[in-house]
């Protein structure tokens, strides 16, 4: 399911690190809708793959050196989810706190409209996908401390990347299926690296084109739930070129 | 005189022999004693048992004979003679007429009755007078007024016909004939009066000698010297005389068998008294037209007698226009037998129906009997409901209820009626409430299968999903947008169809964006559980197309 909703701000201003207060506003709509729904997604596990993966349209923006400076006033966030009743609660709580102003540092966001998106179906066993969000390419090496954000404009990268993915996958549909996740091909198709400000510390991602071929389950999970690491906090959302 | 026999239940058709048995001898006011699984009864019952054979058949299935169907005319000629034929008009006319070609003259020259005149003890030409009957036309100059006194010569000849037909004698071969070809033949064929060129013409004389005297030879005899054993009771017997394939649709009806087969049945053979047995399975089974049914109930002989005098009671009901062998008789005397004596244990029954010449079989389980006995409400609301479908008329209860007797869901059922309200809706003769009761037993027939495990039992999702239905149905009405919600029910039937809840969802979603509404917690409940989807689904779109205008709205069961 893929949702577009117009978030209208008080003010123009908006700090730099965008995601983390979508996030919030995800976070406390979920919270105020349905509270246990909300602990099995963030409190009953802890690192829980969350369904969702989300991107944002800020329009003419300006990137100041701490915020963002948005005339409009209006931010678009594109919401997608594998998962039919994520998809169903986060229209509900979108629906619920509609209107409703959420404080934000200097400034506040409102709910506005919420459309739900057509999907577009998958013909073949390839497909281009453009990023909506960055991907994120990340590596955590044994103890928490040590994290790498690579690119993926070089061949260490690549690698890291198709062994997320394949975790990924593992992940949602098991063991059973390994054999399909071991066909697939992926190529870059021209990759922008970028610095982006998520919680406090710069983190690098990849916006790019990539083709994709694999069996179209897969297709479509990726297309729904995004690609790559940290989705649920506003990277890795795609579409279909 | 001689000891009493005692003959104990085997498989269902030897019971439904000796309740067959039972009931020729009850109904004959003899005396016989059932036990747990066996009958007992002294042989001196076997005394004129031939005119007893034939009076059970004839007094339970009289109603349906030919016999009747030529006697009961006589109430027409009494009322129109006492009446002077004052009332007679050209419909008695034609009454009249098809009377005499479709009845009298029909049944009179019959060959079965042909062949039976030259027993009956009269000096009635039968034939004869049949001949001289004659139906009567109106020419083009002619008024009723003027037939009126050949009408009451015609009355008169048929009334001697038929004092013919109803005399003791007469009834005696006539009402016996039909019985033979009617219900009897359903059973066995091709021996006694059933076989082919019979050297006896008495059908009586003919069953008796048949059947009786190797019974009392065999009572007679000193059995320690026999080298054999009966295929059914395991009794010693001499020789291997008596095999089944008198029986129909049974496997041992050899002479129409493969040659193998006729090896393998070489060691199928029975007492006399077992044959005699097998020669009453008519008389336990319940016929309609070639159909029969026959329930198979081991837990007891008396259960078993009790269960299938229920149903026979209940098809053979006097006066009842319509009969048919669908499972409304039987619905209707297991939720008797619930309520008469909540002792009896519910155990799994054996249905055997005899359809097309075959014998098929159906086991009611417990939890089947007991989900009908639990929904007799919601069943019995659905006696009168229906559809038609391209000029047939299908009653709603008779689904339901095939289908759950072959353990199989009502989702089929709910669709089609859905689909139909929809599309046709002037074929439908249900209403919500009726959809809704179709539901409920779904419900409860799933569950009690063990689905919808995750779904908290209290919680009613039927009567949740179909006030969603409806709550966004009004919606919709509000916003003036009703004509919307056909095309919307027949995504949400399609999506339920092939079991999408991504299409179901999306259609919903996009129809709760449109009133600007959230999606009821139940529609989520739904995701939890395939089984819990469709249920909520179908009574989601039933409450969603409910008051969807109709012009027979409603329970009308005027069309059949
Ligand atoms: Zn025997």
């Amino acid at each position: 399911m893929r949702y577009s909703v117009e978030l209208l701000l008080e003010n123009e201003v908006l700090p730099k690190d965008k995601n983390r207060i979508i996030l919030s506003l995800l976070k406390h709509n979920f919270k105020s809708y349905d509270k246990e729904y909300y602990q099995e997604l963030y409190e009953d596990t802890s690192n829980k793959v969350k369904p969702f993966t989300f991107s944002l349209y800020m329009g003419n923006c300006k990137f100041l050196k701490e915020e963002i400076n948005i005339p409009d006033k209006k931010i678009i966030l594109n919401y997608s989810t594998n998962d039919l009743r994520n998809g169903i609660i986060f229209y509900n709580s979108m629906l619920q706190n509609r209107g409703k102003a959420y404080s934000i540092k200097n400034n506040s966001v409102k709910v506005n409209k919420i459309n739900l998106l057509n999907e577009k179906t998958i013909m073949d066993d390839a497909v281009v996908f453009r990023t909506m969000s960055p991907i994120s390419v990340r590596e955590h090496n044994g103890d928490n401390k040590k994290t790498w954000y690579h690119t993926l404009n070089d061949e260490n990268g690549k690698e890291i990347f198709m062994n997320n993915l394949t975790f990924q996958l593992l992940n949602e549909f098991g063991e059973e299926r390994i054999l399909d996740f071991r066909e697939i091909e992926v190529i870059v198709l021209g990759n922008k690296e970028v610095k982006i400000k998520n919680y406090d510390i710069e983190v690098l991602g990849n916006i790019c084109k990539l083709k994709i071929k694999a069996k179209p389950y897969i297709l479509y999970y990726l297309y729904k739930a995004g690609i790559g690491s940290m989705r649920s906090s506003g990277f890795g959302m795609v579409d279909i070129v | 005189m001689s000891e009493n026999i005692r003959l104990y239940m085997e498989d269902w058709l030897y019971n439904s022999g000796i309740v067959g048995f039972y009931n020729i001898l009850k109904e004959s006011e003899d005396e016989v004693t059932i036990k747990d699984n066996y009958i007992e009864f002294n042989p001196k019952v076997l005394e004129n048992f031939e005119e007893k054979y034939f009076n059970y058949f004839i007094n339970i299935y009289e109603e349906t004979l030919a016999w009747h169907k030529i006697v009961s005319f006589e109430d027409f000629i009494k009322y129109h003679e006492d009446t002077d034929l004052k009332e007679f008009s050209s419909n008695s006319l034609d009454s009249l007429n098809k009377y005499i070609t479709d009845i009298l003259k029909r049944y009179i020259k019959s060959n079965s009755y042909v062949a039976a005149y030259e027993l009956i003890n009269s000096d009635v030409d039968i034939l004869q007078l049949e001949k001289d009957i004659t139906t009567i036309k109106l020419n083009k100059t002619q008024k009723l007024e003027d037939v009126l006194p050949e009408v009451k010569t015609t009355l008169s000849k048929i009334y001697k016909v038929i004092d013919y037909v109803k005399s003791d004698e007469a009834k005696r071969y006539l009402a016996a004939k039909n019985v033979i070809y009617n219900i009897i033949k359903n059973a066995w064929e091709g021996v006694s009066f059933l076989n082919r060129q019979p050297k006896e013409k008495d059908i009586y004389v003919d069953y008796r000698q048949y059947f009786i005297p190797p019974v009392m030879e065999y009572l007679g005899s000193d059995k320690k010297k026999f080298k054999y054993n009966c295929f059914t009771c395991d009794s010693e017997m001499k020789d291997f005389k008596n095999d089944l394939s008198f029986l129909n649709a049974t496997g041992f009806d050899v002479a129409r068998k493969t040659s193998h087969v006729w090896d393998f049945n070489n060691d199928v053979a029975v007492c006399p008294i077992c044959k005699l047995i097998y020669s009453c399975v008519p008389a336990g089974f319940t016929y309609v037209y070639d159909n029969g049914i026959y329930i198979n109930d081991n837990s007891s002989l008396s259960n078993a007698i009790e269960a299938n005098k229920k149903i026979k009671s209940e098809i053979l009901k006097k006066h009842e226009v319509t009969r048919s062998l669908t499972y409304r008789a039987l619905v209707k005397s297991i939720q008797e037998q619930f309520t008469e004596n909540m002792k009896y244990e519910l155990t799994d029954i054996q249905v055997v129906r005899y359809e097309n010449s075959k014998y098929r079989f159906n086991i009611l389980t417990r939890d089947i009997l007991d989900l009908i006995h639990k929904s007799k409400n919601s069943l019995n609301s659905l006696i009168s409901a229906g559809y038609k479908e391209v000029n047939t008329y299908f009653n709603i209860y008779d689904l339901v209820i095939d289908s759950l007797f072959n353990t199989q869901n009502l989702f089929l059922i709910i669709h089609k009626l859905l689909i139909y309200k929809l599309s046709t809706p002037n074929d439908c003769y249900f209403n919500g409430l009726q959809l809704f009761n179709v539901m409920n037993i779904n419900d409860k027939f799933m569950r009690g299968l063990g689905y919808m495990e995750k779904i908290d039992s209290e919680k009613d999702i039927v009567k949740d999903g179909n006030m969603q239905g409806y709550f966004l149905r009004k919606e919709y009405k509000e916003k003036k947008a009703e004509s919307k919600l056909s095309g919307i029910a027949y995504r949400l039937l399609n999506a339920l169809k092939v079991n999408s809840k991504d299409m179901f969802m999306d259609t919903l979603l996009n129809c709760y964006l449109y009133v600007r509404k959230p999606v009821p917690q139940i529609i989520l409940e739904g995701l939890k559980d395939d089984v819990a989807f469709k249920t909520i689904g179908y009574a989601f779109v039933s409450g969603l197309i409910e008051g969807k205008e109709n012009t027979n709205n409603g329970g009308d069961s005027n069309v059949k």
